[in-house]
């Protein structure tokens, strides 16, 4: 059977009904990796054995009559900065080359609690720093529409896994695009939740005040139904939130839509501009009201990304230094080990943050840095709120380019940062932000008030009908 | 230059150029625009608070997948160069 495009509720339907087995989709999905990959190096880390396995307990549970999750059945590939318990997770990085997480991240107990296949673990940028997953200690993610562009960053490895069919869904991690910008790239649906409604426990921490777990799949409702298991307050990270999705039942065209000057930014790629403003004329058509919105701090928002990212970088990063675990080949003295561990065990990128950081924080320039940078943050997330108290919702483009050329901007690190131009802003207000495929490697970026997610998925629905009518 | 090759060298890290981190750090220079008399900081984009809970000891369930972890070990114990 051909399940290239199934669904989370068309394969727990069909499991209860017997229509196929869990180690049918199985079989599939790992044939798939083993055709692809190759290519395509969405994996770092795919066990056969451990699928299938996985899959025999599940087809065990129907066998009894017992009761299954809501994912049962539904093949999940992992960003490999989330931990599951006895699995390497090497945060794309020589750092981690051989760690294995010794607990489960709370998302993959929920996950697994819910009866999900998790397929493996996929590339990304090292320490998800990143915006094309070239950035990889062990190498680079291509784009499944392009093989000769990149998949994005730095969740390419698990976009790529969904848009070549090697998974249904998947999850990434969000800190400054690093969801939405490869699912624009490849075409797929990518999700940044509001911060706090995902626990980060488990989640390799980049920026502890940005991050954000979220799904990946080929439609918004899949997206929604892993978000529905993901979301939800953690004792254990004292930043989540207590919060309780519920459907959006009213009606949707009543959601009133801003579209933001500032985000059709000058050098944008005309085809970007074209494609985005083109299906904003059709939700106009289709009867929503559209108008125009301000968010006169937009053009900040990258300089307060490059501040405050690399300041909080700066201190996670400070726990790899091979002593507790990790790349460790230590010399006579301490520091002379802290040099020799740090300096080759993490990459370019990975050194270029950290010291940025180090530098914005340190006495004498953290006033003229980080403070600042943390008030024009406030500025930024008041111009959010100002806009969301005369609309429901922002429509934008994700990246003001194509996917570039792999090779294209990697050897210029501020090339690289200016295609996170147009979704740092949303990480720095904690927002909850889609990136919806509107064309071939462009996706329409829909952006949400705090917390209501539900709103994006019950319009990011609509317009999926709307487009393919 | 001084101070940024001592942020380096504090940082603990090799194969760093001071050049490097100056193209990114005259872009941030735009920040300097912005009025910000009389704005807060922003520390945590949603509002919470933080968690405590009752000092009592419990069993993480681990110990041994996070020793086998150890670079550098003597039975349960981590070796590390001496501080001094």
């Amino acid at each position: 059977m051909d399940f290239s495009n199934i669904t989370i509720k068309e394969i727990k339907k069909g499991l209860e009904e017997k229509s196929f087995s869990a180690q049918e989709i199985a079989g599939f999905f790992v044939e798939k990796i083993k055709e692809k990959n190759d290519k395509i190096f969405a994996f770092l880390d795919f066990n056969e054995e451990k699928v299938l396995s996985q899959a025999k307990l599940i087809d065990n549970k129907i066998k009894n009559k017992e009761k299954l999750g809501s994912l049962a059945g539904t093949p999940i590939a992992l960003k490999d900065n989330i931990m599951v318990r006895g699995t390497k997770c090497t945060a794309g990085s020589r750092m981690l080359e051989n760690y294995i997480a010794p607990y489960d991240s709370f998302v993959v107990e929920k996950i697994k609690e819910n009866d999900a296949l998790i397929l493996g673990k996929t590339n990304m940028d090292e320490f998800a720093m990143g915006s094309s997953t070239e950035q990889s200690y062990f190498g680079l993610t291509r784009n499944p529409l392009d093989e000769n562009r990149v998949a994005g960053g730095s969740s390419g490895g698990s976009v790529a896994a969904v848009a070549s069919g090697m998974s249904v869904v998947a999850l990434g991690s969000d800190t400054g695009g690093s969801i939405r910008q490869p699912a624009s790239f490849c075409s797929v649906v990518g999700m940044k939740p509001t911060y706090g409604a995902v626990s980060r426990r488990g989640l390799m921490a980049m920026a502890s005040s940005l991050d954000q777990i979220g799904p990946i799949a080929k439609r918004v409702d899949d997206v929604e139904n892993v978000f529905k298991v993901i979301s939800g307050w953690d004792k254990k990270d004292s930043t989540s939130f207590n919060y309780s999705y519920s459907d959006f039942k009213n009606n949707v065209k009543e959601l009133k839509i801003g579209v933001p000057r500032e985000y059709f930014v000058k050098g944008m790629s005309p085809e970007v501009e074209k494609s985005v403003k083109k299906k904003i004329e059709l939700a106009e058509k289709d009867g929503f009201k559209i108008q125009e919105v301000s968010l006169p701090h937009s053009e900040y928002a990258l300089a307060v990304y490059y501040i405050i990212m690399p300041s909080e970088v700066s201190a996670n990063m400070a726990r790899y230094d091979g002593i507790k675990y990790g790349f460790s080949e230590n010399e006579s003295d301490l520091i002379s080990s802290y040099f020799n561990n740090r300096g080759k065990g993490l990459g370019a990128e990975v050194k270029r943050r950290i010291v940025l950081g180090n530098f914005a924080l340190s006495s004498g320039y953290y006033e003229a840095y980080y403070q600042r940078a943390q008030k024009v943050r406030t500025l930024i997330s008041r111009d959010f709120q100002e806009a969301f108290k005369k609309v429901d919702l922002i429509l934008a483009p994700v990246s003001p380019t194509l996917p570039f050329m792999i090779g294209e901007k990697v050897k210029d690190p501020l090339e690289m940062y200016l295609s996170d131009v147009l979704t740092v802003g949303v990480n720095l207000a904690g927002l909850p932000a889609m990136s919806l495929p509107c064309d071939s490697m462009i996706g329409l970026q829909i952006i949400g008030q705090q917390f209501q997610e539900n709103k994006i998925f019950a319009i990011g629905k609509h317009f999926e009908k709307l487009w393919n009518k | 230059m001084k101070e940024k090759e001592h942020i380096i060298n504090l940082s603990r890290i090799t194969d760093q150029e001071v050049s490097d981190l100056n193209e990114i750090l005259d872009y941030i220079e735009k920040l300097k625009e912005v009025d910000i008399k009389e704005v807060e900081v922003m520390s945590c984009p949603v509002d919470i608070v933080n968690v405590v809970r009752e000092d009592e000891s419990c069993n993480s369930g681990n110990q041994e997948e996070i020793i086998n972890l150890f670079p550098d070990k003597e039975k349960k114990f981590l070796k590390v160069k001496s501080v001094f």
